[in-house]
């Protein structure tokens, strides 16, 4: 790396990668950005899990990524934790410290909520080759409005086109709130929380936030085979994690 | 272009790549006053990326690092810079 050292503020600033419970001062090795020593500053009964930095902004680069992401990842292997989003960086210790002071109540009962709990994804795709041919051919009501619009020596209007367009939207829409309610009713045994999620594109029908217990890994899993087999081959179902609970953490900070 | 790395060769790797970005960017606990980088209904991951990608030509003799990072993703179209305010973020 050809960068310049100059200019580099001190290290006061203080990385935060997440909040965990315990009243002990603790120590992960170097494990925290740029190689930085990672270990926690504890008022109370939480523990802010920090590793020196430079105050300022951290660069969304992959080695950042991942370093933060390491960090989480050794902390959700362990226990129970709230994870911070990437790039929170305190002024300094003390600064961490009266932010877990004033934060107390709300924090505990941030940790209650993800207790001995870890978070799955689960993604529902339609895999077909073509999404429009495929609603158009299951929805009756598009494929006459289709039909109707495309019908021979006429040319569509623009207002034609745009009204199809959010027929298809909202076929679209009511059949991903469907979906999911027959999913989540289907994952509800496992699952002590499930939170919906933006979908990414057209073909995506559903995106899921799972908070299962720590243990019922398994569980959810065979939940997952049980829900795709309500439906038919068109759907793709594909899940991820455990990953920290980082769709169950609602902290209001002060 | 794409760089041979080990971290997003195949494509599990790459689901989860996207799957910890999407969450370390997008979700968790946030110190208002901070480094601010929510972004209200808007999928992050894109932004993430399209801040990156938009970011480019600036970052490129300060870090040629990053030019590796932006073309695994290879989203197309996404070559101007948002104004959106997390372009903080980069800053």
């Amino acid at each position: 790396m050809m960068k310049k050292i100059t200019n580099i503020p001190a290290k006061s600033g203080r990385y935060m990668y997440a909040i965990i419970p315990g009243a002990q001062e603790r120590s992960f090795g170097p494990i925290g950005l740029n190689g930085a020593k990672v270990y926690t500053i504890c008022v109370g009964e939480a523990a802010a899990v920090v590793s020196d930095a430079p105050c300022g902004r951290i660069r969304p680069e992959r080695r950042n990524f991942a370093a933060h992401q390491a960090v989480l990842k050794t902390l959700v292997e362990e226990g129970d934790l709230l994870p911070m989003s990437f790039g929170n960086i305190s002024t300094n210790g003390s600064a961490v410290k009266d932010f877990l002071a004033k934060n107390n109540s709300s924090i505990s009962k941030a940790l209650k909520r993800v207790s001995a709990k870890v978070e799955m994804g689960l993604r529902v795709n339609l895999d077909v080759p073509n999404i429009f041919e495929y609603l158009v051919t299951t929805y009756d009501e598009l494929r006459i409005a289709r039909d109707e619009l495309l019908r021979p020596n006429r040319e569509p209007t623009q207002d034609e086109k745009i009204e199809l367009g959010r027929l298809f939207q909202n076929i679209l829409e009511s059949a991903r709130e469907q979906h999911v309610e027959t999913v989540s009713k289907s994952l509800a045994a496992c699952c002590s929380e499930i939170k919906t999620n933006k979908c990414r594109d057209e073909r995506e029908i559903m995106n899921l936030a799972c908070l299962i217990d720590r243990g019922g890994v398994e569980n959810f899993e065979d939940g997952v085979l049980k829900a795709a087999s309500l439906f038919d081959d068109n759907f793709a179902f594909d899940y991820n994690g455990p990953w920290a609970p980082h769709n169950f953490v609602d902290l209001e900070v002060k | 272009m794409p760089n041979d790395d080990d971290l997003i060769n195949d494509d599990l790797h790459q689901v989860t790549l996207c799957e910890a970005l999407d969450r370390i960017l997008n979700k968790g606990v946030v110190i208002a006053g901070e480094v601010t980088i929510s972004v209200a209904n808007v999928d992050l991951i894109y932004l993430g990326l399209n801040l990156l990608l938009g970011s480019i030509d600036t970052i490129r003799n300060a870090n040629p690092e990053m030019l590796d990072q932006a073309s695994i993703y290879n989203v197309p179209g996404m070559q101007q810079t948002s104004k959106h305010d997390s372009n903080q973020f980069l800053v």
